[in-house]
């Protein structure tokens, strides 16, 4: 199970919104998506294009994983331990 | 009788927030940026965190805040705690909830600004991250300490804490009732409301309803009546204006508005008490009616802010405060009962809805004395004002007001009049402006002292205002309050004789007072007239010796002084400087290149090739450089969304090759779309991308990168950009022709 964040959002010079969205708090997976200004000031319109991108994110994220696995194969990694 | 305080109680910081709450305690919550509805701009660090609660030292009027409800208004002012802090799940803000001495004076504080009733948000009786009944038993005692009352809201995530399936809402909602009443209700501190001549407890339950309707959930409300009955049968409080219909509800209470201001004419949101709120307890006058009041609501701090996007209400410097306060206040003048008016929240900082820190306010005032006559100019809201007043110390510990006037008034205080002087003497003098009840006062940032000599025989009434006379050789000014030189016979008219030819009794006391000063003086002046070494000026400690210690003979600083904070001799420190005060050579840079981003000189050492031509690409602007992208193409569109979907790819500058996470850009609308990348230092990595509907839009920013064009076409999916521009754009890069 995937879960994004929004983790920082900006205003671009031209006016434009951009989002920053993260998949399970792995900054590797950090995407910006921007937003014109008549998307990024209506609540709806924002939501409606936020959604998408942020399901689009969590499947490439499900796709990395999933990639780095077949490149492990078999390799069992050890636990990691923390200090 | 003369009004005192302590001059501490008006000068230094008086809530129960920390006194370090700022930057230096907790950097990440004052990093200087907010966001207003996904709008980020700056805020003064130094008096605010992200989300606009204000910064210690923070001083506010302690007026009652009942004052700003209608003159015999029987009903009880509460206050909505979150009441998590010092625990693992929420940052270090200097005080914690789960520290008694802590609570107390939370409970402390709130009851001083009259406050009847703490309402902590319950989550579970034991986990750890949230309000649980530890804490509750905490805020049971501050509350008995405080002589105040408290009663427990049931959060709706209650059910998740807790492990609750949505199958099970109802059992869990009946636990978690008769759990508190059994732990709770027997406590004569807990809030009672008397229905049919009979005290019951209160439980509120903070969108429970809304949660069981969410999830697909039922609860038969009639069955939770009749299991909770046995358990001290509580009064059942249930969330916003629909909580009034909610079967067995016994009342309701108001939260606040959730939709938000309009950048550049922000309101308060209290259209949700005067529209929804108010008139559901109009029409509900036989049930409990908790309407609320807030100072503003900003999430930039909680954890991930694009949930509040939508929900900013601008504290407008207190008149968002203000303005709440009357709408409830309205209602009850129009002949409705309110039963509490519930402030929402009292801690809830990531919220940017604390008021445990006070609520600042755009005032400013300056006082100045001409004469007899003291007048103050005033700028800011002066509705968030109380009162201007006027208070004198002698000692600095304890002022009397010597006048209190209204806005409005003349700002002019006549320093010939002030009764509530009965001793003649020195006066330090202060102007507060007193802020509405919970609002920041603020001081005139000038004091004056002014000596005043009462007249013999008609003690508290007039007094004549001395003029400070010039500092006589050796008096020592600090913190801007000179001190005046007083004559010992200067003001005595009594005659140094009696009768019999004896000194006066008035005579001998003056010499005696006199004695007085000169055994003093023998202290710090020796017998030929020296400043004894040991001499202590007025507010330090060492002796003078030790203070001038520093100084040659002929008054220059010797080299071996120090800088406070610094261990070597300022004659080092200088080494380098020339005699205009200007680096002896740029070698003397300290750590110069060694910031990120390079500053001082070596930025420019950097950035340069020995022929002072850029030393690459990567040191030029990137709406300058040439690039390639290496996919064929990184741009899309599916023909359905007007997302264009930009891939992660890597672009081929001459100074290397940097690679960027994926992206996308809305625009709202099927379009030839233009799509730059901002990497003004080709970093790569995760970078916003920017698209424009005009060619140009590519070149005019300095910090861009050419993307390539996509035209999206409502059911026709499509590629762009990369190095051949796909099957409906152009390439991206600059420098290349496909």
């Amino acid at each position: 199970m995937h879960a994004t964040e929004i983790v920082e959002v900006k205003k671009l010079s031209n006016g434009q919104v951009a989002a920053k969205i993260r998949c399970c708090g792995d900054a590797s997976t950090d995407h910006w998506h921007t937003m014109a200004v008549q998307v990024a000031s209506d609540l709806d319109s924002r939501k409606a294009s936020l959604d998408p991108i942020r399901q689009f994110v969590a499947e490439q994220h499900e796709h990395a994983i999933k990639a780095a696995d077949g490149l492990l194969g078999d390799v069992s990694a050890p636990p990691v331990e923390h200090p | 009788m003369p009004i005192t305080r302590t001059v501490a109680s008006f000068t230094q910081h008086n809530v129960s927030s920390s006194p370090n709450y700022g930057k230096g305690l907790a950097p990440t919550l004052f990093t200087g940026s907010t966001n207003h509805d996904g709008v980020i701009s700056s805020v003064d660090s130094t008096i605010m965190d992200d989300s606009e609660n204000a910064a210690a030292p923070m001083i506010i009027s302690k007026e009652s805040l009942r004052t700003l409800m209608p003159p015999g208004w029987t009903g009880r002012i509460s206050c909505y705690l979150q009441a998590w802090w010092g625990l693992t799940s929420h940052p270090s803000i200097g005080f914690s909830n789960q520290n008694q001495t802590d609570m107390t004076a939370i409970a402390v504080d709130l009851a001083a600004r009259g406050y009847d009733v703490l309402v902590p948000d319950w989550y579970s009786p034991t986990v750890s991250t949230v309000c649980n009944d530890s804490t509750v038993d905490k805020i049971a005692i501050a509350c008995a300490a405080a002589g105040i009352k408290y009663m427990v809201m049931i959060d709706e995530q209650y059910f998740a804490d807790n492990g609750y399936a949505p199958a099970n809402y109802q059992t869990g909602i009946i636990t978690a009732i008769n759990h508190l009443m059994d732990r709770y209700a027997a406590d004569p501190n807990y809030e009672t409301y008397t229905v049919a001549g009979v005290p019951r407890p209160m439980v509120l339950l903070w969108d429970v309803v809304g949660k069981i309707s969410r999830d697909g959930a039922t609860v038969d409300w009639n069955a939770v009546r009749t299991a909770v009955t046995p358990h001290a049968n509580p009064l059942l409080i249930q969330y916003q204006a629909g909580g009034f219909g909610v079967t067995q509800s016994d009342g309701a209470l108001a939260w606040l508005n959730t939709s938000a201001d309009t950048p550049g004419s922000p309101v308060s949101g209290s259209s949700y008490l005067t529209s929804s709120f108010l008139p559901a307890c109009t029409s509900n006058q036989s049930k409990i009616c908790m309407s609320s009041v807030w100072k503003g609501f900003n999430g930039t701090l909680t954890k991930s802010a694009a949930w509040s996007l939508g929900k900013y209400l601008n504290q407008q410097h207190g008149q968002t405060w203000i303005d709440t306060w009357t709408v409830n206040r309205n209602y009850v003048n129009s002949g409705k009962r309110l039963d509490y008016v519930a402030t929402v929240t009292g801690d809830d900082f990531q919220e940017g809805s604390a008021i445990q820190c006070g609520i600042r306010t755009d005032i400013a005032v300056n006082f100045s004395i001409s004469g007899s006559l003291g007048t103050f100019t005033v700028s800011g809201n002066e509705n968030t004002v109380r009162s201007y007043n006027l208070w004198g110390t002698q000692d600095g510990l304890i002022a009397t007001q010597l006048a209190s006037i209204s806005p409005g008034s003349p700002r002019q205080f006549d320093l010939t009049s002030f009764p509530a002087i009965s001793s003649s003497g020195t006066y330090t003098l202060y102007l507060e402006a007193q802020g509405m009840p919970s609002l920041q006062s603020h001081m005139a940032p000038q004091t004056f002292s002014v000596a005043f000599t009462v007249d013999s025989g008609t003690v508290g009434t007039v007094t004549t205002p001395l003029p400070v006379p010039p500092p006589p050789p050796g008096t020592i000014a600090t913190a801007g309050v000179l001190k005046p030189y007083i004559p010992t016979f200067g003001s005595s008219r009594a005659p140094l004789v009696d009768d019999k030819g004896n000194p006066s009794r008035d005579f001998l006391k003056k010499l005696q007072e006199w004695d007085q000063k000169l055994g003093t003086l023998t202290n710090v002046v020796s017998r030929i007239g020296q400043i004894s070494a040991n001499a202590v000026i007025q507010g330090r400690t060492e002796g003078i010796g030790t203070t001038v210690g520093g100084l040659s003979e002929t008054g220059d600083i010797n080299p071996d002084t120090k800088v406070v904070g610094r261990a070597e001799g300022l004659g080092t420190t200088v080494t380098n400087l020339t005699p205009t005060g200007q680096l002896a050579s740029t070698d003397s840079i300290a750590a110069d290149g060694t910031g990120s981003p390079l500053t001082g000189g070596k930025r420019g050492f950097v950035a340069l090739d020995p022929n002072n031509r850029l030393a690459n690409s990567f040191r030029a602007n990137p709406v300058n450089v040439s690039s390639v992208p290496t996919s064929s193409t990184t741009l899309s569109n599916d023909g359905v969304s007007t997302s264009v979907t930009i891939a992660a790819s890597s672009q081929q500058y001459a100074a290397g090759i940097v690679s960027y996470n994926s992206g996308s850009v809305d625009t709202g609308s099927f379009q030839k779309q233009y799509i730059t990348v901002s990497d003004a230092t080709f970093s790569g990595g995760a970078v916003p991308f920017n698209v424009g509907t005009t060619p140009q839009s590519q070149t005019d920013t300095e910090g861009e990168v050419p993307w390539g064009t996509i035209t999206s076409q409502a059911g026709v999916a499509g590629t762009g950009g990369g190095n051949t521009g796909g099957t409906k754009g152009t390439a991206g890069g600059r420098g290349y022709n496909q």
